[in-house]
């Protein structure tokens, strides 16, 4: 198979404005499906509302693209009634951190085995440009016209803090980096989470002085530094970055090896 | 069956399982044939009050909800009996624990039977929890409208088969009970 | 005869009911007085196979019921009004997307946290009416035990049949209540799975309705290599988002008009006393049941009454109604919230009947002798 096999050529021309790099996160999945051989027969996309839900629609696969937010919570239905099905489920920042955070925590605690990955474009794009929860301080958004004053969200670290057992962050610049943390993510037996720093030019470029898609992409480059060498790093030295790579992958019984387990216990005793 | 249908309540303060009460006494008319609706009444005033299980039965279907005015009540508190007294249809049965009650019914129109149930649980069976079991028991002593047999298994099936022989006990006890105060009380 | 019959709570009765039409998920969310209807399952899915598990919201146990029924497995989720509210959101998308999934709402008073343990019946028009957008929905409403059971089944079998969520709707009273009843004329009952595609995956669409107006939507993680897009988005018959004027009046004509189309099938309903009844009680629920003896009761005393129970609540049987009051001079609603379905039997009785209201909303379920004085009322006129 060649990663164009699993692009839906009807479904094109794409949505996307000039300059989203939600497709580059979308290359980076399928190099990452293909090189690991999976069978899209037992592969659901799940996905939701906003640019970020909508990219996996582009593909050949069995896509569910529910309500936003509920991703994860279908996703479970999912993985709990096909336990061999692989799940990936594509989510955007607001998508999975906001509306949708109490599935996203709870599928970390139950170590779901699915992979999830969050858009991170710091706006609700799709829908306007207002503020997201990961907008960063002082952005300027629809719905922030003085600048953002909440604090932002890490994705990484509330996925650690709530159970998940792989977290990684990859980022639309360093393309090798995304394919291979999201390849480690698909791998991975357990609830398996990847934030990708994307960029959105057309809504948070454009009010923010970075209309340039390039500009922005230089940003994310300026922004991230690989997690070996955020080691090395002080605090302040650290301010405003976003350190890439594997922050997490150990081992942990996933919800569906739990309940086997109880199936097997129920029916012995029946 | 003259009437339509036989109503009964099981009544006292919460905790002393009257509507598991209720629950096993319906699953005995059940066993026996007859169609049956066991329903309660929730509310603010099941807390601390009077709580309340009910049961019907009849040959014929039965559409009620709810119990209205029972042919049998069952009163394992004074507070529960004062409650529902005057509920009671004019010729019915009213049981009373006279351990928790020392306020009689006035009313003529009724059977009054009395026996200390709770005492009896306490004294014989060394659990004050068996006066539940007697009192079903107790029940059917009086008014026989069950088999003993298919009453010990719908107590079993309830509780899930816990402390068996303690429990067939204080139901067959309750029965003798209940024959002794027929005799003594009629 | 005796012993075969057992004593069953009608929550319980339900859950046998959807292991019986072949239920093997369930997720949901506490909730009194529906809250039996997920311990159940939670102890008898695994002894055959199935799965339960305990969300963390209701919108989650919606989703992920599903979610399995998108994989071919049948599911089901129980509520009550207040959880029934953050269900509808996906509730929608079933309907949306046709995905056949049974949602169990056992009322209570609301509106709000409203009264958990109070039996209400103020939910009638938010299973039909509580969603955005033009929402079809079939809604059953047993009135025993043994109705229940059977009612459940019937869901599945809708569901699967038309490719839609089914509400199975309850009153706290039946869903609390215990009957003994006997299951056994049930071993055999009919038991519907959906149609699976009938073309080669290179010529399937996925929401292109057959000449019946169904839609035949392919398990996801099937091995033959069908591979479609479900989502909420109005869609064409490749299931892609599509806004176009033609397909927009497709997809909602598409999506109501199956059930519009099949009404007859779906309706159930029953008549006690209706072929002379000059006065016609339409009542739903734990209602039904004391209407039912209100008219037995009329009828002792020479009254001629008699009960129209609509069994499915909608699609509305409303030719079955009109037919029903068509020598009526007057239509009783006794119900158990500030006048739901009244409204409905205004619109299909004739002008000229006159249709009385009968609201009880203070928690007590309204006796037959209620119903009764409102008929002898009108008789005597």
């Amino acid at each position: 198979m060649s990663v164009h096999d699993y692009i839906k050529e009807s479904a094109f021309p794409l949505f996307t404005c000039p300059g989203c790099t939600d497709g580059v996160v979308l290359n980076a999945f399928l190099r990452a499906y293909e090189k690991l051989g999976y069978d899209r027969s037992n592969t659901v996309l799940c996905c939701a509302i906003g640019c970020a839900g909508r990219t996996p629609t582009l593909l050949d696969f069995n896509v569910l693209r529910v309500t936003h937010g509920r991703a994860i919570a279908f996703a479970t239905g999912v993985k709990l009634a096909k336990p061999d099905t692989k799940v990936i489920v594509f989510m955007g920042d607001g998508d999975s951190l906001a509306i949708g955070g109490n599935h996203f925590i709870h599928a970390c605690r139950r170590n779901l085995d699915i992979t999830a990955i969050t858009f991170r474009n710091e706006i609700y794009g799709m829908t306007g440009g207002q503020y997201a929860p990961t907008t960063p301080a002082g952005g300027i958004a629809t719905t922030s016209p003085y600048g953002m004053i909440e604090p932002s969200f890490d994705g990484c670290k509330l996925a650690i803090g709530s159970g998940a057992t792989y977290v990684a962050r990859g980022d639309v610049y360093n393309v090798n980096n995304l394919e291979k943390v999201i390849k480690g993510a698909m791998e991975h037996k357990g609830f398996s989470f990847v934030e990708v720093l994307t960029t959105c030019p057309t809504q948070f470029g454009r009010r923010n002085k970075m209309a340039d898609p390039v500009k922005m992409i230089n940003r994310i480059k300026d922004m991230t530094v690989p997690i070996e060498k955020a080691k090395t790093m002080s605090e302040d030295e650290l301010a405003g970055k976003f350190p890439t790579g594997v922050f997490l992958d150990k081992e942990g019984i996933d919800l569906n090896t739990r309940y086997e387990e109880l199936l097997a216990r129920v029916q012995e005793q029946a | 069956m003259e009437q339509d249908r036989i109503e009964m309540r099981f009544c006292g303060f919460g905790g002393q399982g009257v509507v598991l009460g209720s629950v096993i006494y319906a699953t005995a008319l059940a066993k026996e044939g007859y169609n049956v609706v066991q329903s309660q009444v929730y509310g603010i005033e099941a807390r601390g009050g009077a709580s309340s299980g009910e049961a019907m039965y009849s040959d014929k279907p039965i559409h009620h909800l709810h119990v209205t005015q029972p042919d049998i009540l069952l009163a394992m508190s004074q507070k529960a009996l004062d409650k529902f007294i005057d509920t009671v249809k004019p010729g019915g049965i009213v049981l009373c624990d006279s351990f928790y009650i020392d306020q009689f019914p006035k009313r003529t129109d009724v059977k009054v039977y009395k026996a200390p149930l709770t005492e009896i649980a306490i004294t014989q069976l060394g659990k004050e929890l068996f006066a539940n079991a007697l009192a079903m028991g107790f029940i059917n002593g009086i008014v026989k409208n069950v088999s003993q047999e298919h009453l010990i298994e719908a107590l079993l099936e309830s509780i899930g088969n816990k402390a068996v022989e303690q429990n067939r006990k204080a139901v067959e006890l309750g029965y003798e009970t209940g024959l002794k105060v027929l005799k003594e009380q009629n | 005869m005796a012993n075969t019959r057992k004593l069953i709570q009608g929550n319980k009765a339900c859950t046998m009911g959807a292991i019986k039409a072949g239920a093997r998920f369930c997720a949901s969310y506490p909730i009194t007085p529906a809250s039996e209807i997920g311990e159940y399952l939670s102890e008898d899915l695994p002894k055959v196979g199935g799965k339960f598990i305990q969300m963390e919201d209701e919108i989650a146990s919606m989703g992920a019921v599903i979610g399995a029924s998108v994989m071919g497995v049948k599911a089901i989720t129980a509520t009550s009004g207040a959880g029934f509210d953050l269900k509808q959101e996906n509730i929608a998308y079933a309907a949306m997307t046709e995905i056949p999934v049974v949602i169990v709402d056992v009322q209570r008073s609301g509106p709000s946290t409203g009264g958990a343990t109070v039996c209400a019946q103020g939910d009638l028009m938010q299973v039909k009416y509580g969603r955005s957008g033009d929402c079809p929905m079939i809604v059953l409403y047993p009135n025993s035990v043994k109705e229940i059971y059977k009612t459940t089944i019937r869901a599945f079998n809708l569901a699967e049949k038309y490719m839609s969520p089914v509400i199975l709707l309850m009153d706290e009273t039946i869903g609390h209540m215990r009957e003994n009843i006997d299951l056994s004329e049930y071993e055999n009952v009919e038991i519907i799975n959906r149609k699976l595609p009938d073309v080669p995956p290179e010529e399937y669409k996925p929401y292109e309705p057959d000449a019946e107006g169904i839609v035949h939507l392919m398990p996801f993680g099937n091995k033959e290599g069908y591979r479609y897009v479900i989502q909420g988005m109005h869609h064409g018959a490749d299931g892609m988002p599509n806004l176009s004027p033609a397909t927009l009046q497709c997809s909602l004509d598409r999506i109501n008009g199956k059930l519009d189309r099949h009404k007859e099938d779906i309706w159930e309903w029953e008549a006690v006393d209706l072929d002379d009844a000059d006065i016609v009680v339409v009542a739903v629920g734990c209602v039904s049941r004391s209407a039912t003896e209100a008219v037995h009761a009329m009828r002792k005393q020479g009254i001629k009454a008699g009960l129209f129970r609509p069994i499915t609540l909608w699609p509305f049987p409303d030719e079955p109604l009109m037919k029903a009051t068509e020598h009526a001079k007057a239509v009783i609603v006794p119900e158990m919230n500030m006048g739901q379905l009244v409204h409905k039997v205004k619109e299909y009785t004739r002008d000229c009947t006159q249709v009385i209201p009968l609201n009880v909303y203070d928690g007590t379920v309204i006796m037959p002798e209620q119903i009764e004085k409102v008929i002898k009322e009108v008789s005597e006129k």
